[in-house]
């Protein structure tokens, strides 16, 4: 569905470069700090910034090359985009209808009523949470085969963030054929959804895992400074000093218990395997 | 190119207030008046292609073209779209404007019953030119410089504009081309209609040189 080959892309002293893969009929999520470059890679899938090298390929085509057919078959929520704040839900709902030839209009005004949103109030008066709501009933109400989902759970409360998680999870079930590559600065957001991960650090991606195997084989071995000396090195992906010695994270934690049986080897959520990997922990 | 003018048609429908009130002004001013009239309605032609101009500072606030070119919108139809909403929007305030002098001219008595049609005909001409005259400068000066910055570099295009003039003017004057006589020559050849077509022409040729800016300056802008 999605190839990202080597894209490079500069802007003064930061750097993107990454290469990435959404497989048709799965969720991939892609994980990162604020300013590590998720909203400029979106923005080159769109074809809204113009990499300086590497290659993007959607729907087997160029961004560049995308017209207005291609694009009715992504929906968007894009961080840092925002709707026109004269309109209304429901000029909204006219624009979209005459914009898509499969905008369901019944399922919008459903779904805005489900998220509380008013048909008859512009958008300068909503609140930061209705406003990333609406832009995510907009994304979902014209049948897109492809979903490009930029932080669609910024400014939402934990129980609009479950009501997203829920929509997107029914909303791939509608259909074995489509995808959705979805960011969040919060991993939890991401864990129970997703079926492979990139992290992306600094421009970087530094882990791409599928999901299953990041929950099951990652973990956390905790050592003292003398059992710390004695263990595999090989298999520990990143060490973090703690008051008692060393936390060190595995994607081999199986290994560990088997070979180490007097070490503490504990599961890991996605949550600690970034915050360890891009040393925010 | 449907969706985005049932856009710009919904956040102008949601100004309708001021819209109205101009529009029942330009009624009642020509309907009531004769000398007022015209000036009134070339202030009103300039504030429709303002308008227009308007709308693209409302597309490029708060990420707004971000957000536009994630739909099934292209650059290219993006500016077609604002050159159509300028011109259908100049035309429409002059079409009520010759509607609302020709219902004067009927009317027995009314102040308007004495305008010369002929005289009237070639104003709004002259006035719809100067319209798309305006948007012909400021959609690619908005589009290129945003709305804040393009607002302030008009000035200096009007400027060059004024210098560029006088330049022609002085080179006139030095090298005797003898243009004034040439153009008054050409006047009295053409006549009234022949001006109005060969002003129409320039009009044409300068929308869309003005048009081939905007789409260049948009198909280059990363958002």
């Amino acid at each position: 569905m999605l190839k990202i080959r080597r894209v490079k892309k500069r802007y003064g002293t930061f750097a993107l470069e990454c290469s990435l893969e959404v497989k048709k009929g799965s969720i991939t999520g892609l994980v990162g700090e604020n300013g590590a470059g998720k909203s400029t890679l979106f923005k080159m899938i769109l074809g809204l910034a113009f990499p300086d090298s590497g290659d993007i390929s959607l729907f087997g085509k160029s961004p560049e090359k995308f017209g207005s057919k291609d694009r009715e078959k992504i929906g968007v929520v894009l961080a840092g985009s925002g709707m026109n704040r004269y309109l209304k839900a429901g000029d909204m709902q006219e624009m979209l209808k005459a914009m898509y030839s499969r905008f369901d209009e019944e399922y919008y005004r459903g779904m805005c009523g489900k998220f509380c949103i008013p048909l008859d109030r512009p958008v300068k008066d909503f609140s930061t949470g209705m406003k990333s709501k609406m832009k995510l009933v907009c994304a979902v109400s014209h049948g897109a085969d492809f979903l490009l989902l930029d932080e669609p759970t910024a400014g939402l409360d934990v129980v609009s963030r479950r009501m997203v998680q829920d929509l997107l999870r029914r909303y791939m079930e509608e259909d074995d054929a489509r995808s959705i590559l979805i960011s969040s600065h919060i991993a939890s957001d991401l864990e129970g959804l997703c079926d492979d991960i990139y992290v992306l650090h600094e421009g970087n991606i530094i882990l791409h895992e599928s999901m299953d195997t990041l929950l099951t084989e990652y973990g956390l071995v905790k050592t003292d400074p003398v059992q710390y000396g004695k263990v595999e090195r090989e298999y520990i992906l990143k060490i973090r000093r703690e008051a008692y010695g060393y936390d060190c994270l595995t994607g081999q934690k199986q290994f560990f218990r088997e070979n180490y049986p007097e070490l503490v080897v504990e599961d890991i959520n996605l949550e600690e395997v970034v915050a360890m990997l891009t040393g925010g922990g | 190119m449907r969706g985005l003018l049932v856009r710009d048609f919904c956040i102008l429908k949601n100004q309708i207030k001021w819209i109205g009130a101009g529009g029942l002004l330009i009624v009642v001013i020509q309907l009531f008046s004769k000398g007022t009239a015209m000036m009134m309605v070339s202030c009103f032609v300039i504030a429709t292609a303002m308008l227009t101009s308007n709308t693209i500072s409302f597309d490029e606030a708060e990420g707004g073209f971000a957000y536009l070119f994630t739909l099934p919108v292209t650059r290219k139809g993006y500016v077609s779209e604002k050159y159509l909403v300028g011109a259908g929007m100049i035309f429409s305030v002059l079409f009520i404007s010759g509607i609302c002098t020709a219902v004067g001219i009927l009317i027995p008595g009314s102040r308007t019953a004495s305008v010369d049609v002929e005289e009237m005909i070639l104003f709004l001409g002259g006035c719809a030119i100067m319209g798309i005259f305006y948007i012909a400068l400021m959609i690619p000066l908005y589009l290129k410089f945003g709305a804040t910055n393009g607002k302030l570099i008009l000035p200096l295009v009007v400027w060059g504009l004024i210098f560029l003039l006088i330049g022609v003017v002085r080179l006139n004057g030095k090298y005797q081309w003898n243009l004034e006589a040439s153009m008054m020559k050409f006047f009295r050849i053409a006549g009234n209609a022949g001006v109005a077509a060969v002003f129409a022409i320039l009009a044409i040729i300068l929308l869309t040189i003005s048009w081939l800016c905007s789409r260049h300056i948009m198909e280059r802008k990363e958002f």
